[in-house]
């Protein structure tokens, strides 16, 4: 039977891990490498990096960490993937067909492109040609706003015209393999998942929907874990502030009977 | 050990070499069919459609040179639609002649199943052979199509997705086929790879 995925997801700035709350404010928590070998060790399903850096500086500097310093994304990506023997996905502004080559040529499994969508769908439909539509993930950045379901671009700070049919339709022409649904407003709040939305939202497409935003506990896995239409569930800061957070959340969900991993 | 990764543009070649770096063996990638003769095993990597990977295959002589590499009794391992290739035929798109070393077709999961397709995520896998009992357990699955071989025989590790497919076959002179990713299974799928490419 086909697992439900636990991810972790990460958010790199500058070359540094970062809690994100509410795609705005953002602290150092970590570094690049010292987290991958810790992710290793928690053998998990799948790992998503969002980088949200500005401007082009990766360096993750920190001599304190006693690591090798971390110059670009692409090698972040090429570290990782030595690593790490599971899917990698990466996102977070990804603008062209040719960063999308050579993000997946460093290792990457699959890329996730948010902005492209609205800014420039043609490419993306040409990068699933290409590379195929399992690498090619659309991050969808929502917020609940009188009531209806408005879409975001560009770090959430761009509202786009599309209503959920429109975005239904625009993903089904495109042909991207799968959705990163992320809430702006529950992001790094840690009071659960936005599970209305959620449901709405993800009932409407029939490719696998991973789902991000809010979780505080376990107990946010489980009631997110009831939503048949969720392929995925996705979470950052929790991961990285409970010690061993990944591997007793999975521990309690099997103790649940519940389908993971 | 010298294990050759056929390298014909496509495909995540770069996991594939992690992969046997973790494993200690030498991944040497393979542009051209003559590359072939220095390596002691090969793996057929592969992601994208059926026609056009067999397309380049046979117009580099690449279909020959890995035939000719089975023949002398070297092991070779198919992943993904590497493992589509060694199959008779695919329907994906169009009908198209495969390798022909394992004897099947290569058919759409949307056919048989009213589930999401690609199938994609982790599935657990139960042994139809002995051997490859310790080997059950979870694997990285990303497909649209899979194989159906004539024989049920060549099936190693059979996989349940709306209906039961070969997640694992073998030709039984060391052509292995894996339609999961061993390279994005963790320990259990880098362990398999490691029991496939030293079997011989």
């Amino acid at each position: 039977m086909l697992k439900k995925r636990l991810i972790p997801v990460l958010f790199i700035k500058n070359g540094h891990i970062v809690r994100s709350e509410s795609f705005s404010q953002h602290k150092i928590i970590g570094n690049v490498v010292n987290e991958v070998r810790r992710y290793n060790e928690w053998d998990i399903d799948e790992l998503i990096y969002i980088d949200i850096s500005r401007g082009e500086s990766y360096d993750s500097g920190r001599n304190d960490h006693n690591v090798q310093r971390v110059q670009s994304i692409d090698e972040i990506i090429a570290l990782v993937a030595k690593e790490c023997f599971m899917p990698l996905t990466f996102g977070g502004g990804i603008r062209s067909l040719e960063r999308i080559e050579s993000l997946l040529k460093n290792g990457a499994d699959k890329v996730v492109v948010n902005t492209m969508l609205f800014e420039s769908p043609a490419i993306v439909k040409e990068a699933v040609d290409k590379f195929g539509s399992q690498a090619i993930v659309a991050c969808l950045d929502y917020r609940v706003k009188d009531g209806s379901i408005r879409f975001y671009s560009d770090g959430a700070t761009k509202e786009q015209p599309h209503d959920l049919n429109g975005i239904v339709q625009l993903l089904k022409t495109l042909g991207c393999g799968e959705l990163f649904l992320n809430s702006i407003d529950n992001d790094g709040m840690a009071e659960g998942f936005d599970i209305k939305s959620i449901e709405m939202i993800s009932s409407r497409f029939s490719i696998p929907v991973i789902a991000c935003g809010g979780a505080g506990s376990t107990y946010d896995f489980e009631e997110l874990n009831a939503v048949e239409s969720v392929a995925a569930i996705a979470a950052g800061n929790l991961f990285h502030f409970t010690e061993n957070a990944y591997p007793r959340a999975k521990k309690e969900l099997k103790k649940r009977s519940y389908n993971f991993r | 050990m010298k294990v050759g990764i056929i390298d014909i543009g496509i495909g995540n070649l770069a996991s594939v070499s992690n992969a046997l770096l973790k494993l200690e063996m030498e991944p040497i990638l393979c542009s051209s069919p003559d590359m072939l003769k220095h390596v002691d095993s090969l793996v057929l990597p592969g992601v994208g459609a059926f026609p056009a990977a067999m397309i380049l295959l046979t117009s580099n002589g690449f279909d020959m040179a890995i035939k000719d590499f089975v023949t002398s009794g070297r092991v070779l391992v198919g992943i993904c639609l590497g493992m589509q290739l060694l199959f008779s035929e695919s329907l994906e798109i169009r009908q198209t002649l495969g390798l022909n070393l394992i004897s099947g077709t290569v058919v759409p999961l949307r056919d048989v199943v009213d589930l999401p397709v690609p199938h994609m995520g982790w599935n657990n896998v139960t042994s139809l052979s002995s051997h490859f009992k310790r080997f059950e357990g979870d694997y990285y699955f990303v497909h649209s199509f899979y194989c159906k071989p004539t024989s049920d025989k060549s099936v190693l590790l059979e996989c349940n997705y709306g209906n039961n497919f070969a997640a694992a076959v073998s030709s039984g002179n060391g052509v292995f086929g894996l339609q999961f990713h061993p390279e994005k299974s963790q320990r259990l799928g880098l362990e398999l790879l490691r029991e496939c490419l030293e079997s011989c």
